[in-house]
């Protein structure tokens, strides 16, 4: 008895003594990690093309609730998105707008309006847990789970989807990472 | 009784007065008489005695001398020289038998020559003479003995001979032998011895030796007449004693120390003694036998007297006198009784008049006399007085009637002067209790306005200082406002570079930012690139923590210049504040400079003015004190005014009663 339960101690010793930086580096992936109505989140890299900054999005008449309205990208005119209300999470956004995430998947631009950007984190996507009801009532399909340090890591794919099935006929569900 | 018919009746005071006043003179002038008489009369007796004295004593010396004159012619006579011859034959005849013839013509011749002796002894008073040859001291011839037989001597007598007999041979000149009882009745005998000078020749034949019988000097004494019998003479020898010549009386109670006295210088002493229990005047002389004759003795004659019989005939005088005077005070009293007869009477008439007039009857009526003397013009006086008084007492009673009228208004004028007089010291002791109090005040006053007066100029240096601080006080006071605007200025160029400063953070914070974001994209670009991004994703997480500490340090940046702009809000509020601060102290340090000057300008002459008032109470406190001086005297004043006021109106009050009195008096005249 005695010695199992030391072996097990030695085990945990032995895991804090290793840092999460190494496991990091080692395991996972590479997400940015942003902020938006209070919440974490992190989509992967590989989904963001860049961060801009924008005053306000043009709003244009006619487009759905979730989207604030277009913006121009060194010539290139992209919607932005409201994460909130895309999410279907309860809670008004932000009043301006900071940051915009232009998310590329495939051929598709999508702003995603945000309070702001925290960086790059790697973080291990095949363990995720379930995310907490905080976020609504029923988890949207687009969030994944909830990694370590109480992030929400987003699905590109899902957050596309999302778009396309509450604007229908807007966009067709790419392909899953 | 006597004393008291003195005291009522004149009759009788002048009677005994003259009686008394006679025998007073009489007694006075008798007894003076008595005293001087006495006195003279006892000098008279003295000089009688001294005369007696003088007398006898110049009888015996002149006595003496004759006797002894006579002896010595007698030892120069034939006579001794023949009793000689005569007593050396017969010694011869003893020795040698023979020569029978002039043996008788010897004895005849000493016969006669005895014969001769024995009938002058009588007149020469000689007791016996003996002659002494000067080879043999005991005598040759005795003439007691006579011629017949050989003279014997008892012892005694035949030592002093023997001793005589020496001395004439040795001295050469006639001695004297000391007294000695010879004979009988014990009267002494004197021997005088002569010297017998030879025939031829210096020497000496023999000696003489003649004894005197006393009973001379007993007469010569003894013979009186002067003074009758009361004077007594007397012999006495050198010790005082009786010498048995004269009375023996008069040697009694004599003083041997009186005698040594007389002997001593010779002269005469006069005494008034008790001898015998009666007073008698003695007088005591010497003889001066020793100086005169060469006596081996001396003799002091005494004369005395009985002062009774000398004072006999002044006393007999005196009880005359007396006789008489008592007879001359019997007339003065008679004569008093007649004289005082002649004042009594009309003394008698008048002292009832006077009675009468003294209890107040005037209306008697005394009848004028024709007297001429001093009696008559007093009863003559009388009735003009009497008459004179009735006028003068009408007078007198009208007088003191409108007196006392006039007394009773004085009186009431005096009360009401002194009720006055008081009232009037009253008011002046107040006055005066006043004046001391406004004194007092004065000097207090006087005390305060010095005091105020060094207040005063010490307030006027002080409200100098004030003025001069004032000064200062805006001089600085505008110093301080320029300071402050430099300050206000240099914090408003701070204000506004810390807004420059403000402006430049934004922009770097932008900046950034900006930097923030490339560096998240550069991540993404890195990540995006796989393992080929590492390194840039190495340089973009680089860039990204310099953007965050850019930001930081804006954000602290931010801070600081918020606070500084905080702070420089403030220090700019607080500058406005301290302008306007500064500006009001100004206008009020030109305010306060502006009054101190006031302020000053008042001090000095509130200081002079306080000078002023200190001269001017000074000089009010010597007023005032002049003042309280010259009060003071009128209280005086008025105090002795008071009390004169007082005793005028006691006075005027005795006055009046005195008014009354002689008004009560007067109503007893009846007139």
């Amino acid at each position: 008895m005695e010695n199992a339960k030391l072996a097990v101690l030695k085990e945990r010793a032995k895991a804090l003594a290793k840092g999460g930086n190494k496991v990091r580096d080692e395991e996972g992936e590479e997400f940015l990690v942003f902020s938006a109505g209070g919440e974490r989140f992190g989509v992967k890299a590989g989904f963001v093309r860049e961060v801009v900054r924008v005053e306000e999005p043009t709003p244009l008449p006619g487009i759905p609730p979730h989207v604030l309205g277009i913006l121009n990208v060194r010539g290139e005119i992209v919607p932005v998105a409201d994460l909130h209300r895309l999410l279907g999470i309860e809670g008004g956004r932000s009043e301006s707008v900071d940051r915009v995430l232009i998310l590329e998947i495939g051929n598709v631009v999508l702003g995603l309006a945000v309070d702001g950007v925290d960086g790059m984190r790697r973080l291990d996507a095949q363990h995720l847990q379930p995310a907490p009801s905080s976020v609504a009532a029923s988890t949207p399909a687009a969030v994944l789970g909830l990694a370590a340090n109480r992030v929400l890591i987003l699905g590109g794919r899902e957050l596309l989807n999302g778009l396309s099935s509450a604007d229908s006929g807007s966009m067709q569900a790419g392909r899953n990472s | 009784m006597i004393l008291g018919r003195l005291q009522k009746s004149l009759t009788w005071r002048m009677a005994v007065s003259f009686g008394v006043l006679v025998t007073a003179a009489l007694v006075l002038s008798g007894a003076v008489n008595w005293i001087y008489a006495e006195r003279d009369v006892r000098e008279e007796a003295f000089r009688t005695l001294s005369v007696v004295s003088d007398f006898h004593r110049d009888r015996l010396e002149s006595y003496f001398a004759e006797r002894l004159r006579a002896f010595r012619m007698l030892a120069e006579s034939r006579d001794v020289h023949d009793i000689l011859g005569w007593a050396a034959r017969r010694a011869a005849l003893e020795n040698v038998e023979g020569e029978e013839a002039n043996w008788n013509s010897y004895v005849l011749l000493a016969t006669k020559a005895h014969e001769r002796f024995v009938s002058k002894a009588s007149n020469l008073d000689l007791a016996d003479l003996l002659i002494l040859a000067p080879d043999h001291p005991s005598p040759v011839y005795s003439m007691r003995s006579g011629v017949k037989s050989v003279p014997e001597l008892n012892e005694g007598t035949s030592k002093s001979v023997e001793s005589l007999w020496a001395e004439v041979l040795r001295e050469r000149r006639a001695v004297w032998g000391r007294p000695a009882p010879h004979g009988s009745g014990g009267r002494p005998s004197l021997i005088v011895a002569i010297p017998i000078k030879a025939v031829k020749g210096e020497g000496l034949a023999g000696v003489l030796l003649a004894v005197l019988n006393t009973g001379a000097l007993d007469d010569i004494i003894s013979r009186d007449g002067y003074l009758g019998e009361t004077v007594d003479a007397g012999l006495v020898d050198e010790k005082g004693r009786f010498s048995g010549i004269g009375d023996e009386e008069a040697s009694r109670a004599l003083d041997p120390k009186l005698v040594a006295e007389v002997l001593g210088d010779g002269k005469q002493v006069r005494e008034l003694t008790e001898a015998g229990g009666r007073p008698v005047l003695r007088m005591v002389a010497p003889l001066g036998l020793a100086k005169t004759f060469g006596a081996p003795f001396d003799w002091v004659l005494v004369v005395q007297t009985d002062e009774a019989a000398a004072m006999a005939r002044i006393r007999a005088l005196g009880i005359r006198f007396a006789g008489l005077g008592i007879l001359m005070a019997m007339g003065a009293c008679v004569l008093g009784v007649f004289l005082s007869r002649s004042l009594v009477g009309p003394l008698r008439s008048l002292e009832a008049a006077v009675r009468e007039v003294g209890r107040g009857n005037l209306n008697i009526s005394i009848e004028a006399t024709d007297r001429q003397d001093e009696v008559g013009g007093l009863i003559n006086s009388f009735h003009l007085m009497v008459q004179s008084l009735r006028d003068q007492t009408h007078e007198i009673l009208e007088g003191v009637n409108t007196l006392a009228a006039s007394m009773s208004e004085i009186s009431a004028t005096a009360a009401q002067l002194a009720a006055s007089s008081t009232e009037t010291a009253t008011a002046v002791s107040q006055i005066s209790t006043t004046a001391e109090e406004v004194r007092q005040t004065a000097q207090l006053a006087q005390q305060r306005a010095d005091d105020v007066s060094k207040d005063a100029s010490r307030m006027t240096q002080t409200s100098e200082e004030g003025r001069y601080v004032t000064r200062e006080a805006i001089q600085g006071l505008q110093r301080i406002r320029k300071e402050m605007d430099f300050v206000a200025e240099n914090v408003m160029r701070l204000s506004e570079q810390s807004q420059n400063i403000g402006d430049i953070i934004e922009t770097v914070r932008d900046l950034a930012d900006q930097i923030n974001l490339l560096s998240v994209n550069a991540a993404i670009e890195a990540a995006k690139a796989g393992e080929q991004g590492k390194g840039f994703a190495v340089v973009a997480h680089e860039m990204r923590s310099l953007a965050d500490q850019s930001k930081e340090a804006t954000e602290q940046i931010k801070q600081i210049l918020t606070e500084v702009q905080k702070v420089t809000g403030g220090a700019v509020m607080a500058m406005e504040r301290g302008a306007k601060a500064v500006t009001a102290g100004l206008e009020l340090g030109e305010k306060a400079g502006g009054a101190m000057e006031r302020l000053a300008a008042t001090v000095e002459a509130s200081a002079d003015s306080a000078l002023q008032i200190a001269a001017s109470s000074h000089e009010q406190l010597v007023g005032v004190e002049q003042l309280v001086q010259a009060i003071q005297n009128i209280h005086e004043a008025t105090g002795q005014n008071t009390e004169g006021a007082r005793q005028l109106e006691m006075s005027v009050r005795d006055l009046e009663r005195l008014s009354q009195s002689l008004k009560n008096a007067a109503a007893r005249f009846r007139v």
